[in-house]
């Protein structure tokens, strides 16, 4: 890549992080409804709270090494082997998320758009633009983020006061319900977030951690505040038992849209959801590039790209059906949780470790000089 | 033979012999030998005979003429001393006017050009109803003065240079000193001395060879016909082209949402001008992607038309033998063909071609059951929103684009479609044009400049320059209320 240097502004680090919304988001409140009833959208924000406490620990490690990236800071820390094998896990994790990305977007595409078009040439066509996109490099991608994810959020907020009067918030009563399973409502609660893991990749691109702070920050909040959103409306739509039997409530929910003379206007919602796969696909497929460019500088960033949208490709197709899709996902929460709660916070504690003893150190032998000279 | 006989054989072996080339040779009262020589058609004639000629046997009768002497009380102001032979040549391929002198080894240059030039005439496409009426002419003098009627700002730069080993076309670069940003002039001034062409005919050769990205269908340089539009936008802080032989300035940097914009958006009430860009907007979207959308829906999704229109559609199509992509691109061609046909067709005859083309064949096309009049419906609304567009070759651009958005309506429908438009807008979002990102204010988001895109704010609000022509000066008025008395 031989493009100039880009700095993120805070309206664009806001955007990238919008960007990450998952996915999933069309089938999500199913999912959460499962493990917590009518309480899901608490488990959102119980996650939400802890996912900003635990940025802390990136922005300070920012804030240590200003001019590194990423894989630059593991290196300090845990050394180059375990540095770069972090560093891989994190990029195969962003792989790993395209293809699976691909995969939902594709199995939606099919119920509601191509009912016997086959899988891969749904996902290769998405594909083959996410690779137009990432090729085009940083400046691109930042700025498709930035336009795109302006419009979705405005149109996220014109749906939720459109489908205001045909809700019932009634049903999220009582807030706390019976059928909460804490263990799996929690972590299915961290779903919103689990693409979140692009932003050390980002760490070159931030301007300063002020920036940074501001731009995540408001990016976390405005993901929890559509996910909780989207959840709230779902129930608030078809009610805790209806909502387990529906698939695609994000969806599905658009159906109540009362536009005279026109019908169908969930297809809306399609070309909502469209661009939200296609943003969070580049985002994925992009970070794992730059991450390869970033721990192997000598690589060729366009082949990187390639070889990585043919594994993503081939990641889509592997899942035999939803239910093993989903299961595959799932997996993907622990090691979320295992890099947002535990490694970032070790990194930081570690480095203030290192820091302390070189510091004890340092004024060791001043004092070792000091007592020479007298 | 002397040293003038021979500067003279010099020049007439350059040129050939060639009958335009003007040789005459004279002798004064102080037996000086002068000789002039110019090129027939580019000189002016009279002013030879009226002035020059006669000033030469007048001072020559009582005093040998020399460089000194011309330059002192020679009565003409573009003169200058040339020693250099190749400059010569190209001053007088320029139409400039030579004289040489017996035992003098430079030549003294006189510049009084005159050609058969048009005059300063109405724009035929950048039209309006209340902005001044001149356009640019092929002069480039005639040009820069225009320019500069609108322009009086000492600042105002005007860098010259010869573009074309054989047609050495007069380019000048235009610019306001202290709010163009130094970079763009700095990369116009380095994309045009790096064109290397025999011949250079017009602006939009020029906007070829230095526009960014040339396998982009959208154009990077804007191209105005309108002094007072030059002006306007090199006081914002761009940079101009003018080339002789052209009437057209090329502006730079573009950006999209300029293709939008009229100069007479500047003259009506805001909220009058916001109005008409919303709508120029939506004829843009109806232009590109309404027969995709069409072909979506009929091929793919039908079960989205509203009941009582799906009626309709399936009604009007039942005798038409064709598929509806096939129904579609037929009537498109038909139309882009009457199109290219209406440019050559001579005046007189081009409304009745018109009639045929438009009521006759269509009409028949539908009686006999070749297309269907929803087809021709669409298809007429996507070629009137073409004409909508201010930007003509943003226009050209867009009609095909369109039949790219068709293909992928066809394609895998809505889905492919909405790809499609991905592709669209990625492809502008990664553009540039002389390093400004072609998709500003909204991919990278500048809120300031977002007071004159889609909507133009009241002129109040207006009172910063653009962000991405300037990055020093940027105040361009102050907006001071009325105080009633």
């Amino acid at each position: 890549m031989t493009e100039k240097k880009i700095t993120l502004t805070t309206i664009q680090v806001f955007f990238m992080v919008y960007g990450t919304l998952p996915v999933g988001t069309i089938y999500y409140p199913t999912i959460i409804n499962k493990v917590s009833g009518q309480s899901g959208w608490l488990f959102i924000i119980i996650n939400t709270i802890l996912v900003l406490f635990f940025f802390w620990f990136l922005l300070k490690l920012k804030e240590a090494f200003p001019e590194d990236n990423f894989d630059s800071i593991l290196k300090n820390i845990f050394g180059k082997f375990i540095g770069k094998v972090i560093t891989l896990s994190l990029i195969l994790y962003m792989v790993i998320g395209c293809g699976l990305g691909l995969r939902i977007l594709a199995n939606g595409a099919i119920v509601y758009l191509l009912f016997n078009t086959p899988l891969w040439i749904i996902i290769i066509s998405m594909l083959l633009v996410v690779i137009y996109t990432v090729l085009k490099g940083t400046r691109t991608v930042v700025y498709i983020q930035e336009f795109l994810n302006f419009f979705i959020a405005g149109l996220m907020v014109l749906m939720a006061f459109l489908l205001f009067p045909d809700a019932d918030f009634k049903d999220l009563l009582p807030i706390i319900s019976d059928k909460i399973q804490p263990l799996q409502a929690f972590e299915v609660g961290s779903e919103p977030f689990i693409l979140l893991l692009v932003i050390p990749f980002l760490f070159p691109y931030f301007k300063n951690t002020k920036s940074m702070s501001k731009g995540v920050t408001l990016g976390i909040i405005a993901l929890s505040i559509n996910m909780v959103l989207t959840t709230i409306y779902s129930i608030a739509m078809f009610g805790t038992t209806e909502l387990e039997f529906i698939n695609y409530p994000s969806i599905e929910m658009t159906r109540d849209f009362e536009i005279p003379f026109l019908e169908r206007l969930e297809i809306v919602y399609m070309f909502l959801w469209i661009p939200i796969a296609f943003l969070a696909h580049i985002i994925t497929l992009y970070c794992a590039s730059i991450g390869v460019k970033q721990a192997f500088p000598k690589t060729n960033y366009k082949i990187i790209t390639l070889v990585f949208a043919i594994i993503a490709l081939a990641i889509s197709l592997y899942p035999r059906n939803m239910e093993q899709m989903r299961g595959i996902l799932n997996s993907f929460h622990p090691i979320f949780f295992s890099y947002w709660f535990f490694i970032f916070p070790l990194m930081y504690i570690i480095y203030k470790l290192k820091k302390g003893i070189k510091k004890i150190f340092q004024s060791s032998n001043t004092l070792y000089r000091w007592k020479g000279e007298k | 033979m002397n040293s003038l006989e021979k500067s003279i054989a010099t020049i007439q072996q350059t040129f050939g012999q060639s009958q335009d080339l003007i040789t005459r040779s004279f002798f004064t009262n102080y037996d000086q030998q002068v000789a002039i020589l110019f090129l027939e058609g580019l000189a002016d004639q009279n002013k030879i005979e009226e002035i020059v000629l006669p000033w030469f046997f007048h001072e020559g009768d009582h005093q040998q003429i020399t460089i000194k002497n011309m330059l002192n009380g020679f009565p003409l102001s573009q003169i200058k001393i040339e020693t250099d032979m190749n400059k010569v040549i190209k001053d007088l391929t320029s139409g400039e006017v030579c004289i040489l002198f017996e035992n003098e080894a430079s030549f003294f240059i006189i510049g009084i050009q005159k050609w058969a030039a048009r005059g300063i005439d109405e724009p035929i496409m950048d039209l309006t109803i209340k902005g001044a009426r001149e356009g640019f002419v092929e002069t480039i003098s005639t040009n820069i003065s225009l320019v500069r009627r609108f322009l009086k700002d000492p600042k105002l730069r005007v860098e010259g240079m010869s573009i074309g080993r054989m047609s050495k076309t007069n380019i000048a670069i235009l610019y306001i000193e202290g709010i163009a940003k130094e970079t763009i002039i700095h990369e116009v001034r380095k994309r045009l001395k790096k064109i290397d062409v025999d011949m250079i005919l017009s602006a939009s050769q020029i906007e070829k060879w230095i526009e960014d990205n040339d396998w982009s269908p959208f154009p990077q340089i804007r191209f105005t016909e309108r002094p007072d539009v030059t002006a306007s936008s090199l006081a914002d802080g761009k940079v101009g082209v003018l080339v002789d032989n052209s009437p057209f300035a090329l502006l730079m940097p573009l950006t999209f949402m300029e293709s939008l914009q009229n100069i007479e958006d500047y003259y009506d009430k805001w909220y009058v001008a916001s109005a008409i860009r919303i709508v120029r907007l939506l004829a843009f979207m109806i232009s590109l992607f309404a027969p995709a959308f069409y072909i979506a829906f009929v091929h793919f999704l039908p079960g989205l038309i509203p009941t009582d229109l799906l009626i309709t559609v399936i009604s009007a199509r039942t005798q038409v033998p064709f598929p509806a992509v096939i129904e579609l691109l037929l009537m498109e061609l038909t139309l882009e063909i009457f199109r290219e046909a209406s440019i050559r067709i001579p005046k007189p005859i081009g409304p009745s071609v018109g009639i045929i083309g438009g009521i006759v064949i269509g009409q028949s096309a539908v009686s006999a059951g070749l297309v269907s009049p929803i087809t021709l419906i669409v298809v007429a609304i996507t070629a009137i929103a073409s004409f909508s567009s201010p930007s003509y070759s943003m226009a050209y651009s867009f009609r095909l684009i369109r039949f790219l958005m068709i293909f992928s309506g066809v394609y895998l429908g809505l889905y492919s479609l909405m790809l499609a438009i991905l592709f669209f807008l990625v492809s502008l979002v990664s553009l540039e044009s002389f390093g400004t990102p072609y998709f500003t204010p909204f991919g990278p988001m500048v809120i300031r400049d977002w007071v004159d895109s889609i909507i133009l704010a009241p002129v109040r609000w207006r009172t910063k320059r653009p962000s991405y022509t300037t990055n020093k000066n940027k105040t361009k008025s102050r907006w001071r209320p009325l105080k009633k008395e």
